[in-house]
């Protein structure tokens, strides 16, 4: 989300990709906190489900952009 | 960084060989996200990586949701052999035109789909079939210890490539 952040026309509004790079950066940190003990199951569930629901709009608008 | 030097974007006939990769990302997505449905519907610590598993309440959990996880599993590896696809193709065609960083990102997104394949595999057909083994709690204990750590990873390799891209 940082690369598309900073492209003079993102392909989804920003605050879009605000939020898409907090869940990403939530799943990384629950992640990395399993290996200190903390049961943040639930956090990775959400970041996982709250990117693929970005993934899908990010998805679109390529194919829309890359249309033949 | 002037606007002249920006990295850029597709554009016109230079982009086709971004829709089909494209689609492909989102429907790989969607798969994902009714996946995570799936597994959030589903006994937790038979679904969700667990730091300090108790393996007989995750055994009995397992065979509880064994449904619910098996489904999950089914459309989650579907989904990420998709989603994997249409990163490899982001990755060779449309990302570097968009930005310098965005191909690591998808590299990270194929790679953390090719991790899942595992996990949702054996979410729809080993552990399910395992916990219902009579004598099998030592070997599901094991394999649901591999499920949790490649759950981990694949999500840490989401997370540092959703970043990324």
């Amino acid at each position: 989300m940082s690369s598309e952040l900073l492209a003079p026309r993102p392909a989804l509004p920003r605050v879009v990709l605000w939020v898409g790079l907090g869940l990403s950066l939530a799943g990384l940190l629950g992640a990395l906190l399993y290996f200190a003990g903390l049961n943040l199951a639930l956090v990775i569930g959400l970041a996982i489900g709250g990117g693929a629901l970005i993934f899908i709009a990010y998805g679109v608008q390529l194919a829309r952009a890359g249309r033949p | 960084m002037s606007r002249a030097a920006a990295p850029a974007r597709v554009t016109g006939n230079e982009a086709a060989p971004l829709f089909w990769p494209g689609w492909a990302v989102a429907v790989g997505a969607l798969g994902v996200l009714l996946t995570s449905v799936l597994y959030a519907v589903s006994p937790p610590r038979a679904a969700l990586p667990m730091p300090n598993p108790l393996f007989s309440a995750a055994l009995l959990d397992m065979l509880a949701g064994r449904a619910t996880l098996a489904a999950a599993g089914t459309v989650g590896v579907v989904s990420d052999v998709i989603f994997a696809a249409g990163a490899l193709v982001m990755l060779a065609y449309g990302s570097a035109s968009r930005s310098r960083l965005a191909p690591l990102g998808w590299a990270g997104i194929a790679l953390s789909n090719l991790i899942f394949i595992a996990v949702d595999g054996l979410a729809a057909g080993v552990l399910p079939r395992v916990a219902a083994l009579e004598g099998g709690a030592a070997v599901f204990a094991g394999l649901k210890l591999a499920y949790d750590m490649a759950f981990i990873v694949g999500t840490m390799a989401l997370g540092w490539a959703g970043w990324r891209c």
